[in-house]
C-alpha cells in the first residue's frame, strides 16, 4: 500500500522558480510545501518540517544538489527519504548518475506548473512500488 | 484540484508578466558580465568574470523555459555550458570562445526581445 503524500520540501535557489513551484504544488497539487533556497537551509529546516519527499535543484551555488543529497542521506531518519532531482540537464548520462546516486526520480526543467504535482505523485507511487 | 484552474492560470500569467518585465535588466547583466571578461586585465580576472557570466546564464537557463521562453532558455543553457567549459580549461578564453560568448549573449538578447 502506498502511503499518503502531503508534505514536500523544495530546495531551489532561483526565486522565480520557487514562486511558480510553490503555486503549482500548493494550488494544483494541494500539498503542504516548504521552500528552501540552499542545501544548507534544507539541512537545517528538514527535521522541523518533516517532509514526505524532497524536490531538489541540481545546480545551486555553494552546496549543489548532489552534495545536498549526500548530506541529507547522512541525517538520522532521512537515510531513505525519496529525493527527486530537478534539472535542466537531462542528458542520458546525467540521469544515470542521479539514479546511481539513489534519486527517486528526475524532473526536467522547464516544468509544466499544471502537471508538476502529477509527476511527483507518479514518482512517489513508483518509489513505493519498488 | 485545490484551486480553480482559471485562478491558477491567472496567477501564472501574472508571474510571467512580472518575469518578462525583469528580462531586460537580466540580459543587460549578461552583457555587462561579457564586457567584464574583455575588460579584465589578466587570466584570473577573465576566469572570474566567466564564472559570473555562467551564474547569470544559469539563472536564465533554469527559469526562462518555465515562463514561456524556451529558445531563450536554450541559448542561455548553451552559454552556461560554454562558460563551464572555459572555466574548466582554467585559461583565458580563446578568440574563438570569446566570439561564441558574444554570439550567445546576442542570441539571448534577441530571444528575450522576440
Amino acid at each position: 500500500m502506498v502511503p499518503g503524500l502531503t508534505k514536500i520540501l523544495c530546495v531551489e535557489d532561483e526565486q522565480d522558480i520557487q514562486i511558480v513551484a510553490k503555486l503549482a504544488l500548493e494550488s494544483v497539487g494541494n500539498f503542504t510545501v516548504h521552500m528552501c533556497s540552499s542545501g544548507n537551509d534544507a539541512l537545517a529546516e528538514l527535521p522541523g518540517f518533516g517532509p514526505d519527499i524532497i524536490l531538489l535543484d541540481v545546480m545551486m551555488p555553494g552546496m549543489d544538489g548532489p552534495d545536498t543529497f549526500k548530506a541529507i542521506r547522512k541525517l538520522e531518519g532521512y537515510e531513505n527519504i525519496p529525493i527527486i532531482f530537478m534539472t535542466a540537464k537531462v542528458m542520458a548520462n546525467d540521469r544515470e548518475n542521479y539514479r546511481a546516486l539513489g534519486a527517486a526520480g528526475i524532473i526536467a526543467k522547464p516544468f509544466d506548473p499544471m502537471t508538476l504535482s502529477d509527476q511527483i505523485r507518479e514518482i512517489w507511487v513508483e518509489y513505493h512500488g519498488r | 484540484m485545490a484551486a480553480d484552474t482559471r485562478q491558477i492560470a491567472e496567477k501564472l500569467h501574472a508571474l510571467k508578466a512580472a518575469y518578462d518585465q525583469q528580462l531586460g535588466p537580466r540580459i543587460g547583466a549578461l552583457e555587462s558580465a561579457l564586457a567584464e571578461i574583455a575588460a579584465a586585465g589578466d587570466a584570473a580576472g577573465q576566469i572570474a568574470a566567466v564564472g559570473n557570466l555562467l551564474e547569470l546564464a544559469h539563472k536564465i537557463a533554469d527559469s526562462a523555459g518555465t515562463f514561456g521562453h524556451p529558445k531563450l532558455s536554450a541559448a542561455a543553457s548553451d552559454l552556461e555550458g560554454l562558460c563551464e567549459r572555459i572555466g574548466k580549461q582554467g585559461q583565458m578564453p580563446s578568440s574563438e570562445n570569446s566570439k561564441e560568448l558574444t554570439e550567445l549573449v546576442a542570441a539571448c538578447r534577441a530571444f528575450a526581445e522576440a
